[in-house]
């Protein structure tokens, strides 16, 4: 498989295309050494479809162009609906907190952080929470960035460090995206201004890959990706089953009403990358939302660029994780939330999807997963059940003070404050 | 509760010598008299205390208002938390030059607050409130009898005099409804002062509600009969038949066999409340369908009588109002133009909307809404358009997508 990890001779370029100027798109872009396209479409703007396009002498067709744009043409509608009745001529005054959730990745974080830099001098608030770092890479680059507030989570976890990041923000939307995203210029605006609802807890958006170079990447890309549709959706639990919270969006673009903390709780700690779980606690919180009886908007407009895993051992672990964490995540709805459904909808779904994808990969079936991936996730959703509770069981040993909401956050954090609940310490 | 109500009075911003407040109790038992009068020693403005035995929120708000010796009155309930700015906001809501007879009816914002582990019902319930409150915020929102809410709205001390308070037989029966009618009769301007925040502390749980539904089915009968042009509002022009099987089901029951029906409440009620215990949520949401509809015709079987005499109880009312043939026709590209005698016509025998000439939409008059406004038709094209004309103009785009004739590969 190392050669996998190489890039691969598939390799396709990433590019975006404004589809009100086909001509000028057509004329002046070029993909020397690509055969291959992935066109991520915008209409003023907003992504409203994406496609792969095969380049002819490197360069893209007038005609593919026209193509894209008619197939893309209900999106654009219903961005056009959202948008042209005025709708949206949003009077809040809301501000946000950015939360950036890192481990080790100084790399990445260093072209995360510039794209999120012109929203401090819009009076947001941008954080980065160093979840147990093995080095002070990180904390080095931060000081580089003066409106970047640090702060250090010494214990491992996604979900410890994103509740960290909850505490240490001191907006009424606390907005998440991760150290390998980049995130695009109208997102934080395109994000805020669906909590003009207040029944909307959670806002969800679109994410994109920024390179698709080698096959971990093209693979994930065609048959997982992070993208949720081209137009915006209203989820609640009256629409949708809370239980297939995954549908609404992921972790790496998303923002949060603290108001709503109280009621819907905070991130499991027990679930996530740097647990037994490896994933999960991003679809918890989004389940507890719906289930809580709110509503979710996943809204295209707001888009975010990721760098999906290059390395194909990285990416079998990933694909393990959500194996495990769909299932771990099922495990606390069940014992936690007493979500009874689970006893006919986990089985159905385990043979259903992870069974059958497993066969598929064995019978190499058209478009089947590769086997060692379609594998991993079947190990992980074999697993899932005992992983959280020996998740479970690891967090419990960790001593720590129950999380609370401090009403001060809505304040300047203060240090003290942060070492009085121990969550780590703060850096400006 | 009514402490912590009172002490969110005392900190409004709004000066304390621009403001009495009158507690009215209606039976109570508790220590109301003693918290009142402990209050009023500190508040550094007038309170009054009455108290009475009427069993009716309706007496009570009428007995309050009688008291009360300002020009502008604000309604609260003892479940709502006053922000600070509520006061100032009710008054700065009300146009200046109208104070001596002013038809505005201002609506605060009861925004409800979020219950720690509240019930599926309740969660529902809150969707609803923020829902209705969100869109009153739109500057096209067209306001109907129905958007008063008692808890939180300020009128003038004359209109309410004028149209003669709260209906007494109406008593905890939908009368914010009632009054709401007569309300727009009037003329009455409604308004939303969404900075009016008060926190609303609502105990209602399932049960409860139900017995109110109930309540309601008996309030929509006594509205029709004072009001007859919103029995087809309430009902439409027949009663729709059941959507789904347990509703029938529901319907039967409360309308051919109540005994049954009221011996088997009991227990489909324990059965709703399993059902959420398991999560079991499509079979808890058509359940409460099914009991909403029980309640509710009987509620109005127990005033009328059974589903025929609806039906010609429905036939004795005017129907629900079509555009008239002589109806104004209003062109949205002038709509600066129109003046107030338009659009009083239009909201007697309804509008047709052009658009550069072109007949767009109608709008039939809405029994029980106030008169239209310029807004309100802006609103309607609006509406309109979002659902026609932006669909079109995508297709238009997609398909006239041709932006050069002698197209050439670029490479």
């Amino acid at each position: 498989m190392a050669d996998q990890c190489l890039a691969s001779s598939r390799r396709v370029a990433v590019c975006e295309i404004d589809i009100e100027h086909p001509v000028q798109e057509a004329h002046h872009k070029y993909f020397d050494g690509y055969s291959r396209v992935f066109a991520v479409l915008r209409f003023r703007g907003v992504v409203v479809g994406t496609t792969w396009l095969p380049t002819i002498k490197g360069r893209i067709t007038l005609s593919q162009l026209k193509d894209c744009a008619r197939g893309a043409s209900w999106n654009i509608w219903s961005h056009m609906n959202t948008t042209f009745a005025g709708e949206w001529k949003s009077t809040s005054t809301l501000t946000a907190s950015v939360v950036v959730c890192t481990r080790d990745r100084t790399d990445d974080l260093a072209k995360c952080l510039p794209k999120l830099l012109p929203y401090a001098a819009q009076g947001h608030e941008i954080v980065v929470i160093d979840s147990c770092p093995s080095n002070e890479d990180t904390q080095q680059l931060v000081a580089q960035f003066p409106h970047v507030r640090y702060v250090r989570e010494p214990r491992p976890g996604a979900g410890i460090a994103r509740n960290c990041g909850l505490l240490s923000a001191t907006k009424e939307v606390i907005a998440f995206t991760d150290d390998d995203a980049q995130v695009d210029a109208g997102w934080l605006g395109a994000l805020l201004r669906n909590f003009d609802d207040p029944n909307v807890a959670l806002v969800t958006g679109i994410t994109m890959p920024t390179e698709l170079e080698t096959d971990a990447q093209l693979w994930f890309e065609e048959m997982h990706g992070f993208a949720r549709g081209f137009v915006r959706k209203q989820f609640e639990a009256e629409s949708i089953n809370p239980l297939s919270a995954s549908l609404v969006g992921a972790s790496v673009n998303m923002a949060v009403r603290r108001s709503s903390l109280d009621d819907v709780g905070w991130f499991d700690e027990a679930l996530g990358p740097g647990t037994p779980c490896g994933s999960g606690e991003d679809h918890d919180f989004f389940y507890r939302v719906l289930a809580r009886g709110y509503r979710v908007i996943y809204d295209p407009a707001a888009l975010v660029w990721h760098r999906h895993r290059r390395d194909w051992r990285a990416l079998q672990r990933a694909i393990h994780g959500y194996g495990l964490g769909v299932f771990a995540w099922w495990t606390r709805a069940l014992v936690v939330e007493k979500e009874m459904t689970l006893l006919k909808l986990a089985p159905r779904w385990f043979f259903d999807w992870h069974v059958r994808q497993l066969g598929r990969a064995l019978l190499k079936r058209p478009n089947a997963e590769p086997l060692d991936l379609a594998w991993a996730e079947f190990l992980g959703a074999l697993k899932g059940p005992i992983a959280y509770l020996r998740s479970i069981r690891k967090s419990q040993s960790r001593k720590r003070a129950p999380l609370q909401i401090p009403r001060e956050t809505l304040l300047p954090v203060s240090t003290a404050g942060h070492k009085h609940i121990g969550v780590g310490t703060e850096n400006t | 509760m009514l402490g912590h109500t009172l002490d969110a009075l005392r900190k409004q911003t709004l000066p304390p010598e621009r403001f009495e407040v009158v507690v009215v109790a209606d039976a109570c038992t508790d220590a109301t008299a003693q918290v009142v009068a402990d209050f009023a020693r500190t508040a550094g403005f007038s309170v009054q205390f009455h108290e009475h035995e009427a069993m009716s929120a309706a007496a009570t708000r009428n007995l309050g208002a009688h008291h009360a010796r300002s020009e502008m009155l604000l309604f609260m309930d003892d479940d709502i938390i006053a922000a600070q700015q509520l006061a100032q906001a009710h008054l700065d809501a009300h146009p200046p030059t109208d104070m001596g007879c002013n038809s505005a009816v201002v609506l605060g914002y009861s925004k409800p607050v979020y219950l720690q582990n509240a019930s599926w019902w309740q969660c529902d319930a809150r969707t609803w409130w923020e829902d209705e409150f969100h869109r009153m915020t739109s500057a096209g929102h067209r306001f109907t009898y129905r958007h008063f809410f008692s808890g939180n709205v300020s009128l003038s001390k004359k209109l309410f005099d004028n149209i003669g308070g709260f209906d007494l037989s109406m008593s905890g029966r939908l009368e914010d409804y009632e009054i709401g009618a007569r309300l727009i009769k009037a003329g009455a301007r409604f308004k939303f002062a969404p900075q009016a925040i008060g926190e609303h502390h609502d105990n209602t749980t399932y049960d409860k509600w139900l017995a109110r539904v109930k309540h309601e089915g008996i309030a929509s009968i006594l509205i029709g009969d004072r009001h007859p042009e919103l029995r087809a509002e309430i009902f439409g022009n027949v009663v729709a038949p059941a959507a789904t099987r347990q509703e029938r089901f529901a319907r039967v029951l409360a309308t051919k066999h109540p005994r049954l029906g009221d011996a088997l409440f009991p227990a489909a009620l324990k059965l709703a409340h399993r059902l959420e215990r398991i999560r079991l949520r499509h079979r808890w949401r058509a359940m409460r369908l099914a009991l909403r509809e029980y309640c509710y015709l009987r509620g109005v079987c127990s005033q009328i009588g059974d589903l025929s005499k609806l039906s010609s109880w429905l036939q004795d009312g005017p129907p629900l109002p079509t555009v008239a043939s002589d109806a104004p026709v209003v062109d949205v590209l002038k709509l600066s133009q129109i003046t107030d005698a338009e659009l009083l016509e239009a909201s007697r025998k309804g509008v047709r909307l052009t658009c550069d000439g072109i007949e767009v939409t109608t709008l039939p008059p809405r029994p029980g809404a106030e008169s239209l406004r310029v807004e309100h038709l802006a609103y309607a094209f609006g509406e309109h358009a979002r659902r026609t004309f932006v669909p079109a103009l995508a297709i238009h785009f997609a398909r006239e997508f041709n932006p050069n004739a002698g197209v050439r590969y670029a490479g």
